[in-house]
């Protein structure tokens, strides 16, 4: 039987039995190296911890969802108005429990020891400073130092070459607002993703490979003769094609099933793409009551804190049964999260001094983080003493500080170097609570 | 009465540097969004210094572009900074900068404008004079792919996308009501395009383009106008009487009813409420839907009916509003109910005949309309802020920021929790609350529907250097009008479409497209010729845009490419229109505005999934397009249809420098796909097919 060659494989042998690899490493900007191995040397990946770095899987929006309502840490607190219509049952985090939606305790164990909750604040309360945020209000510094980025972008970045990702941006399946060093990125629809990475018949699979080596001539052509602005693009269009060429086709089964937008069929498609090693960094979205200011008895903001965990119920399990336990680290970052106290009937109000980002992974020690204290008509997230994460207005985080420091402390859990951290993000500082063999 | 005077604000004097909750905070100013010195005001010119942007930099008019097809590789052109531009002695380097060759730029506006593939006569004109852009630009404009074109960008740069049934529903539910609301895609289609061709009649009849903030008249069809009509009543079911609600009730049959049937005068129909369906409509033996008696109480579900939707089936336009009711598109002036009754919604043929329709409810402008409410929609808490700055994005170009507000002149329904004097909040609330009166006075905030009876709070009107008095909708649009900046924010937004970077505003080029479209009375048509034949569009010489955001290269988004595809194709005498019929075009990027966002969501980079994309869909393309009757793509016929795909669809007449080269390629790759894997025609013009149409010259408007 003739054995079938992949797609890298027919690559590989065009580039290199055609003798194109210096036209292609010129098309592209790629050391020549990269068409050998596939990667980039890295020489710093030798000595990344066992469990680092990590994948990271983010969900992320700018709607603002009322997650911070009801999970462990925000029950307790006097006047705090969780929701009337969820059960509460004390949470097992580790060797602590928490009380807290009951439903909390249908994650399997496995992730909920490795689960922490950050209570901290996000300093912005309107739905337009989702990018703000998203960039710690200017405080993660681009790699040249010169700008800023997105949180994401930055660990995308930093973990691509010791990951061996097809590609350093992220990738957007939630319809988000992403960025990668300033430039947006596109939203991918889940049930489109079979389409344009479907394999291709044998019959026009070398016709691919002459169509890409006219490709290439067309890229080098306009690398040699284009302005700096045409040049900068083809680069990456090039890369692009090359990209796409490196995709795993035995892992394109798993998106055939795929047949709606919705947040379970993202999570199916992200753990796919992260099989397939496409990108350190999948954003998605899980929502966890919407913009819920007119949520009447708040039925909303109940049936999506029941959805929202069956959710990610489903993510843990995918992780899981894809092998990837160990080695992809799940977490939320929104805008901000929404008021504690109970107003009227209907809805909350959005709550720039509360939000709870959620991190689940190998290098997270699970608990809670902070606590929530009476500010400004509401409640609001006090600081944290880092070593004991344990909510402190005397603490070494002062509550200005906190969503730096849940952003570096995320950072942290997806295996980014101390002095990567530091250097990328202003302000705040580590959770060591929250980060196993910190 | 307006005012806008620098002597009259109140400017920030406190550095609003510590937030709601006492926090030192970052708001840096989005380049070019200086709140103190708006763009356009000549009085702030002078302040600007000396930095880029400043008042004595040499800004060549588009005459002095470059000499035909100098094009990059002339070293006279490359990254020397001109001798006038500011700072040359302690600045850093410009950014790297050479001028795109005429072929180029000519062929780059003609796609991003019109769609059509530029031709050797009109390249050679553009060669000979450079001016002569200006005029085939005018030419252009005047062809229907630019109007398809134009009306498109218009849906989105007035935000009236992203209408479906949930965010419309309460706009004729109201709150007290019930009942599903599923009208069919053309009847959003009709809200969707409504003010798009409202704005195209105002640009093409050379009216001021400011009537888009105050314009009472709308292109509207009957189907629209009868939910207009149906939503502009409000609290339906009250405390009626049970004999009232009698009154209420329509009946649909779709059999002989008493003597009711298909030859009952439709007057007689009208009058009774009662209405013959020449079509089945109701699913047999299930009780739930066996039904076709509504009260007009749940008028989603009459309204419904009238379209065709009988609560469980959707039937071929067999309700009263027929399907030439979703196109017979004609202006219609809308004016305030001044007593008296409105017409009846289900009216249909007296809607038919309507070229003003008398409404309570105030249909001003963009703002007003019923997709731009369900765009944006707000809430009791948020209570229309989120409406009266999206009015303000789209047609000022700018948000609320909190610092350098301007002061209204009355505060009326000032947030308590949120604008504390001391706090950031304050610049924004200051003046954002007294604006979202204008709404809050008129609009239900869960509904989108009318208010039974207005809160009456005071509108006020202060935004950045403009203070106008008055309390209507009306009132409103006239400040959006009048705004001086609301030129040079629509030159900003189609830079942005055009070059998918802002033009920097203090560039004395975009300054003087700013004036030139004032100048014009607000000629839109004028202003899109001067800035597309602009180096601020052609990059074809560089400006202080050039410094303060360099140039880039961008993907080609999916309005861009794929109605030039589709255009290009029927240049060929091909009616084919492949985004249409291929699922995955939805994939490509497109232009999207989010809330609160000055400038479109556009990706401009390539990336791995928009290779994928490209290249999938270009082979479905082919596919669908190889051997077709009428395609110019044929598989027995190399020459010709290598001859379609450089000159006609890439777009590179045989006069361009790229022709022959690409034109070489595609017969290179025919050629040796034939010596190694034999004659298999459909499958090699399959292979070129898809090479030509994912290539470098499709995938990006700029090479």
């Amino acid at each position: 039987m003739k054995k079938k060659l992949s797609r890298r494989q027919l690559m590989m042998t065009a580039l290199l039995g055609g003798g194109y690899v210096g036209l292609h490493s010129l098309a592209t900007g790629l050391p020549i190296e990269w068409f050998r191995t596939g990667r980039i040397p890295d020489a710093s990946a030798q000595d990344m911890p066992e469990k680092s770095p990590q994948f990271l899987i983010l969900s992320t929006h700018k709607n603002g969802d009322p997650f911070n309502i009801n999970c462990p840490g925000s029950y307790g607190v006097e006047g705090v108005y969780n929701n009337p219509l969820l059960e509460t049952a004390m949470v097992g985090l580790g060797a602590s429990s928490h009380r807290a939606a009951k439903q909390w305790n249908d994650l399997p164990n496995w992730a909920r020891n490795r689960m922490s909750f950050i209570h901290h604040r996000t300093y912005q309360n309107t739905h337009p400073q989702y990018d703000k945020v998203m960039t710690l209000l200017g405080n993660v510094k681009s790699a040249a130092g010169n700008g800023t980025d997105h949180l994401s972008a930055l660990m995308s970045a930093e973990n691509s070459s010791t990951l061996g990702t097809i590609q350093s941006e992220q990738v957007s399946l939630g319809g988000g607002e992403v960025s990668f060093n300033g430039r947006s990125i596109q939203s991918l629809k889940p049930t489109l993703l079979k389409q344009m990475l479907a394999p291709l018949p044998e019959d026009r699979i070398g016709l691919q490979v002459l169509r890409d080596r006219t490709l290439d001539k067309i890229y080098a052509f306009h690398k040699e003769n284009g302005t700096p602005a045409q040049r900068e693009w083809i680069d990456r269009h090039a890369l692009s094609k090359q990209q796409a060429r490196q995709i795993d086709e035995n892992l394109l089964a798993r998106l055939s099933n795929i047949d709606d937008n919705d947040p379970d069929s993202q999570i199916r498609a992200a753990v796919t793409l992260i099989l397939m090693k496409v990108s350190p960094v999948v954003t998605l979205h899980i929502p966890f009551g919407g913009d819920n200011h007119a949520d009447q008895g708040f039925v909303k903001e109940y049936e999506e804190t029941v959805s929202g965990i069956a959710s990610l119920k489903l993510l843990f399990e995918e992780i899981d049964a894809a092998g990837l336990r160990d080695h992809v680290t799940v977490a939320n970052f929104g805008v901000f999260g929404r008021t504690l106290a109970k107003k009227n009937e209907k809805g909350r109000d959005h709550n720039l001094n509360h939000h709870v980002t959620m991190i689940a992974g190998a290098n997270v020690k699970p608990g809670v983080i902070g606590s929530i204290e009476a500010m400004a008509k509401d409640f609001g997230a006090t600081g944290i003493d880092s070593s004991s994460g344990a909510g402190d207005n005397g603490g070494d985080i002062p509550g200005d500080e906190t969503l730096e420091a849940a952003a570096k402390t995320l950072c942290k859990a997806v295996g980014l170097k101390q002095e990567v951290i530091d250097e990328r993000i202003v302000g705040g500082k580590v959770i060591s609570a929250a980060i196993k063999n910190a | 009465m307006q005012r806008t005077q620098k002597g009259l604000l109140l400017l920030s004097l406190i550095p609003l540097a510590i937030s709601c909750t006492g926090r030192l905070a970052d708001h840096g100013v989005p380049p070019g969004q200086d709140q103190t010195t708006p763009a356009g005001n000549n009085a702030t010119t002078a302040d600007m210094g000396t930095g880029p942007g400043g008042a004595d930099q040499g800004t060549p008019a588009a005459g002095d572009m470059d000499a035909p097809d100098t094009g990059p590789g002339n070293p006279s052109d490359m990254d020397t900074a001109s001798a006038d531009m500011p700072g040359e002695d302690m600045a850093p380097p410009l950014p790297p900068f050479e001028p795109l060759p005429t072929e180029v730029y000519v062929r780059k506006t003609k796609l991003l404008l019109h769609g059509g593939a530029v031709t050797d006569a009109e390249l050679a004109a553009v060669r000979q004079d450079p001016a002569a852009l200006k005029g085939l630009i005018a030419g252009w404009l005047e062809e229907e792919p630019a109007k398809q074109k134009l009306r498109e960008f218009f849906i989105k740069s007035f935000q009236q996308d992203d209408t479906d049934r949930n965010n419309l529903v309460g706009q004729i539910r109201g709150r007290q009501a019930a009942g599903t609301f599923n009208p069919p895609d053309i009847f959003n289609n009709n809200l969707r395009e409504s003010f798009a061709r409202t704005v195209m009649r105002i640009v093409y009849n050379d009216e001021p383009f400011t009537s888009v903030a105050n314009t009472t008249e709308f292109e509207m069809t009957t189907a629209m106008l009868s939910f207009l009509v149906a939503s502009d009543r409000v609290n339906l079911r009250g405390n009626s009487p049970a004999a009232d609600k009698a009154a209420r009730t329509h009946r649909f049959y779709n059999e002989p009813f008493e003597d009711y049937d298909a030859n009952t005068p439709l007057a007689r129909q009208i009058r009774d409420k009662t209405w013959y369906v020449n079509q089945p409509f109701k699913r047999p033996n299930d009780d739930k839907c066996n039904t076709g008696v509504w009260t007009e109480w749940d008028q989603a579900l009459v309204f419904s009916a009238l379209l065709g939707y009988f609560g469980c089936v959707t039937t071929n336009f067999a309700g009263p509003i027929k399907r030439n009711d979703f196109e017979d598109w004609r202006t219609v002036k809308v004016v305030p109910l001044a007593g008296g009754d409105r017409e009846d919604y289900y009216n249909i043929p007296a809607l038919r005949q309507a070229d003003t329709i008398a409404l309570s409810t105030p249909r001003v402008g963009y703002f007003t309309t019923p997709t731009f409410l369900a765009k944006w929609q707000t809430n009791v808490d948020n209570s229309f802020r989120v409406t009266a700055n999206q009015s303000l994005i789209v047609g000022l170009g700018h948000s609320f920021e909190p610092e350098g507000f301007t002061m209204p002149f009355t505060v009326d329904n000032l947030s308590e929790e949120h604008a504390a004097p001391t706090t950031v909040c304050y610049g924004c609330h200051i003046s954002l609350d007294p604006m979202r009166n204008y709404f809050a006075n008129t609009f239900d905030a869960d509904s989108y529907g009318p208010l039974e009876s207005s809160p009456n709070h005071t509108p006020s009107f202060g935004f950045r250097l403009h203070q106008v008095e008055g309390t209507t909708l009306y009132d409103f649009g006239e400040a959006l009008s009048t705004h001086p900046e609301f030129a040079a924010g629509w030159v900003q937004k189609v830079c942005m479409m055009a070059t998918s970077r802002p033009c920097d505003p203090q560039d004395e080029e975009f300054i003087r497209i700013v004036d030139l479209f004032v100048g014009s009375n607000y000629n839109f048509k004028t202003m899109l010729v001067e800035l597309f034949a602009s180096p601020l569009v052609t990059n074809a010489s560089r400006t202080v845009t050039h410094i303060t955001h360099p140039a880039i290269a961008s993907l080609s988004r999916r309005d861009h490419y794929c109605h030039a595809l589709k255009v290009r194709f029927g240049d060929a005498g091909y009616d084919f229109d492949p985004c249409d019929e291929i699922q995955l075009s939805v994939a490509f990027p497109e232009d999207a505005w989010t809330r609160g966002s000055t400038s479109p969501f556009q990706s401009t980079e390539s990336s791995l999934f928009y290779w994928a994309t490209l290249e999938a869909f270009c082979t479905q393309l082919a596919q669908k397009a190889i051997n077709k009757e009428g395609s110019p793509i044929q598989s027995s016929k190399r020459d010709e249809t290598i001859d379609f795909l450089v000159t006609q669809l890439v777009g590179l007449p045989p006069s361009n420098s790229r022709h022959e080269p690409l034109s070489t390629l595609l017969h290179e790759h025919w050629d040796e796909s034939v010596e190694e894997f034999g004659n298999k025609p459909y499958l090699i013009t399959l292979s070129v097919a898809t090479l030509a149409c994912s290539s470098a010259y499709m995938a990006s408007p700029d090479f």
